[in-house]
């Protein structure tokens, strides 16, 4: 690895805490992250390895491995990663590191289990109530957070390759133009 | 062209001591028809273009998929908040396209406090001929004798009559597809066949034609865009990303059409990264004698000489570069003295029409992705006369059916695999049709462009300050354009009209034209009826500057024309030994 590459990983996942006093454990703790940064090859430096390991757990719930790859397989963890590290503002990411940590500190109410330590079927309990706190008649504070993480995991699904060319097969050159054409049937 | 043309990422060595017979300033639209005539006509010439070479198989992004591109479509913000700041206004400055826009660090402009202008720019090989609309509209006799009969600006110095061998040439050249109409305020061409229109286009266009007669027709916009195979270039595939660039060369560009056929006669040496910055003026000969330029790499100082210089490097840029040279009496300025050099900027109003829902048609959808809208020829000040505005405008619009995006599901309940397998099919939502006006915009002497006395660009040459505002006639002629909009679109039967007004700021419709005006009088214009500067008739001026009036046509074809048409005359000048 180039050392510049080690530096901006450093820099990455230590940012949120970056100005506080760093004891032992945090520092043990951010040797941990970088570590399983670099295995994973991610390219962003927003969320930590354990963030990470949750955001891929709850994209596999909303989009899971079927007849097609899911969102993990589809690297849509590391894509949020780098919006999130690049593009967003940062109270935006804060928001989402917060909503991350507020699913773990759900499941471990429900199942007394981190959220990528509990069963599919806990996990998706824990997400449906997000779910009904976010799409009901008054959205809890969760919404704006979880509005945002599904955005990421569906945008990032739909346009990477295993998205387009295996779960869409969408087609980008019909070398034609028709005005007026009866709908496509629907896949089998 | 390929990137043979030139080392890699290298200017190539061009013989200072050499005098060509003609210098071209720019490889835009414009450059590349002036390279490509004068060169076929026999002369030897030299394209200077400022920015740095394409090379198609390296720089057109059209087939990238959007999960080979960092941010997936998204564009990378921060980035051009930090350098393309105005850039980034443009619709086609997206991720695979933004490379082509200029460095608004690099390349400052100025604007009075309250008084923004949005300069697009692309400072390429090819310019912004790369990532242009396409759109190609004849003006006719209702443009060329408005001002005349009106008594605004100056008269242009020519007549449709004297345009039309050109626009016909150019146009069979470069490809231009669309319906012929028969409107003596919208010239037909030989054009290729018409795209098609969807099917709420065509509900409109025959409840428009059942409303107002054949007063106002709805048609598939006239394109650049092949609708058949010509040598070397495909008919288009129907991605519509034209603006990343055609891998099928299928739209018209200096690039791939223009600057191959002037290299072909082996008589074109096109020279990047060259930043003209004066014309040189010869006092004793009363010509141009060449021009002087910067390399845009290493600094160093150049100069070219030549019996011909076209100035083609767009309207702002060929104007600033007037006006940083010396004329005739010694001032800063050649070309200035009339006093109307930099004056009477223009550009279209855009962004104001109407929207609506096209009801039923619920079993119908599109295939392809069309390249190209649909046009409404100017109808206002034809045959009748409209009590609160002078001249027209014309409508760009489509009407599509709504199906989900790339972000689709995110604004919904659900989660696993149901939601998956629902997500797969296409939803589709109502027709949407829109039609957005291009307004005219009249020559006003105080809409111009100076010397910023203390900005330089990255080169060391002085920036532009632009002063533009819309006047009284263009925003009564835009309220206008949004209510006929409406009334169009009810008239057709759609229902939820709601009209809009973007209120964008002069400069972003990228149609900025006038500062180096036609006309007939060298005390009150710039360029003579053949685009040459008066006060040195071997600099010619063949761009969006030389524009009288501004119609409210998309303006590129007709700078095609007038380029064709002028290199022409200056290779007969030549050979009469006039120049």
């Amino acid at each position: 690895m180039q050392r510049r590459e080690l530096l901006r990983l450093l820099g990455g996942a230590a940012s949120a805490a970056a100005l506080a006093p760093r004891d032992a454990e945090a520092l043990l703790a951010l040797g941990r992250d970088t570590h399983a940064a670099v295995r994973a090859g991610r390219a962003g430096g927003a969320l930590d390895a354990r963030a990470l390991a949750l955001l891929g757990a709850l994209a596999d719930r909303i989009i899971p491995d079927t007849d097609t790859p899911g969102a993990t397989a589809a690297g849509v963890p590391a894509f949020a990663d780098l919006l999130l590290a690049t593009q967003w503002e940062p109270e935006r990411v804060e928001r989402f590191r917060q909503g991350l940590a507020e699913l773990d500190r759900r499941s471990q109410r429900a199942s007394g289990r981190l959220f990528v330590d509990a069963s599919p079927a806990e996990q998706e309990s824990v997400l449906h109530e997000v779910e009904d706190e976010t799409f009901g008649a008054t959205p809890g504070a969760v919404a704006p957070f979880w509005k945002d993480c599904k955005w990421l995991v569906l945008y990032g699904y739909y346009t990477s390759e295993i998205g387009i060319t295996e779960e869409l097969r969408t087609v980008d050159m019909f070398e034609r133009y028709e005005g007026a054409a009866p709908l496509p049937a629907r896949r089998p | 062209m390929s990137g043979a043309a030139w080392p890699a990422g290298r200017a190539p060595h061009v013989a200072r001591r050499e005098t060509w017979d003609a210098i071209v300033v720019g490889s835009g639209i414009s450059g590349g028809w002036a390279a490509k005539e004068l060169a076929e006509r026999g002369l030897r010439v030299l394209v200077l273009e400022a920015g740095r070479p394409i090379d198609p198989a390296r720089d057109y992004l059209m087939n990238v998929p959007p999960w080979k591109l960092p941010y997936r479509m998204l564009g990378d913000r921060p980035a051009l908040d930090a350098r393309r700041f105005v850039q980034k206004k443009c619709y086609a400055c997206d991720e695979g396209a933004a490379q082509f826009f200029v460095d608004d660090v690099d390349n400052p402009y100025t604007t009075p406090e309250g008084r923004p202008f949005d300069w697009i720019r692309g400072r390429q090989v090819g310019g912004k001929s790369i990532m242009w609309a396409r759109q190609c509209y004849r003006l006719g006799d209702l443009d060329f004798e408005a001002n005349a009969k009106e008594g605004i600006g100056t008269d242009w110095p020519i007549r449709y009559r004297d345009l039309a061998p050109w626009y016909d040439y150019v146009e069979a050249y470069a490809g231009i597809s669309g319906e012929r109409l028969g409107l003596p305020q919208l010239p037909d061409g030989p054009f290729l066949p018409p795209m098609e229109m969807s099917a709420a286009e065509r509900v409109v266009r025959e409840g428009i034609g059942r409303a107002y007669g054949g007063e106002r027709v709805l048609t598939i916009g006239r394109c650049a865009v092949l609708t058949e195979p010509k040598p070397g270039r495909g008919a288009c595939h129907y991605c519509d990303a034209c603006h990343r660039g055609c891998t099928t060369f299928s739209y018209f560009n200096s690039v791939h059409v223009t600057l191959p056929d002037a290299l072909r006669t082996g008589r074109c040496t096109v020279r990047p990264f060259s930043v003209v910055h004066e014309v040189i003026y010869d006092r004793r000969t009363r010509r141009a004698a060449g021009v002087r330029a910067v390399d845009a790499q290493t600094l160093a100082p150049l100069e070219f000489r030549a019996r011909l210089v076209f100035l083609c490097a767009s309207a702002l840029e060929t104007t600033r570069l007037l006006l940083n040279s010396t004329g005739p009496d010694g001032e800063r300025g050649l070309g200035a003295s009339s006093g109307q050099l930099g004056r009477n900027l223009m550009d279209h109003t855009m962004q104001v029409g109407a929207s609506g829902t096209v009801p039923g048609l619920e079993d119908l959808t599109t295939v392809g992705y069309r390249p190209n809208g649909v046009y409404l020829p100017r109808f206002r000040n034809v045959t009748t006369r409209h009590p609160d505005f002078l001249r027209g405008y014309g409508y760009q619009g489509g009407g599509w059916r709504s199906r989900q995006g790339w972000g689709r599901g995110a604004a919904r309940r659900g989660l696993g695999a149901e939601f998956k397998r629902a997500l797969r099919e296409v939803e589709y939502g109502p027709w949407h049709m829109t039609l957005g006006g291009f307004g005219e915009c009249l020559p006003h002497p105080d809409n111009r462009v100076t010397l910023d006395p203390v900005v330089k660009d990255r080169w060391g040459v002085p920036a532009l300050h632009v002063d533009m505002q819309w006047r009284e006639n263009e925003l009564a002629m835009k309220r206008d354009m949004a209510a006929q909009a409406a009334e169009m679109l009810e008239a057709a039967g759609c229902t939820g009209v709601a009209t809009y007004d973007n209120r964008t700021a002069p400069g972003l419709t990228i149609h900025e034209m006038g500062t180096a005006r036609m006309g007939r009088d060298p005390r009150t214009s710039v360029l003579n009826g053949w685009n040459q500067v008066w006060d040195a008739p071997n600099v010619f001026v063949t761009d969006g500057a030389c524009m009288a009036s501004s119609g409210c046509q998309n303006p590129s074809i007709t700078y095609m024309a007038l380029t064709a048409r002028a290199a022409a005359h200056a290779v007969e000048l030549l050979g009469r030994k006039e120049l």
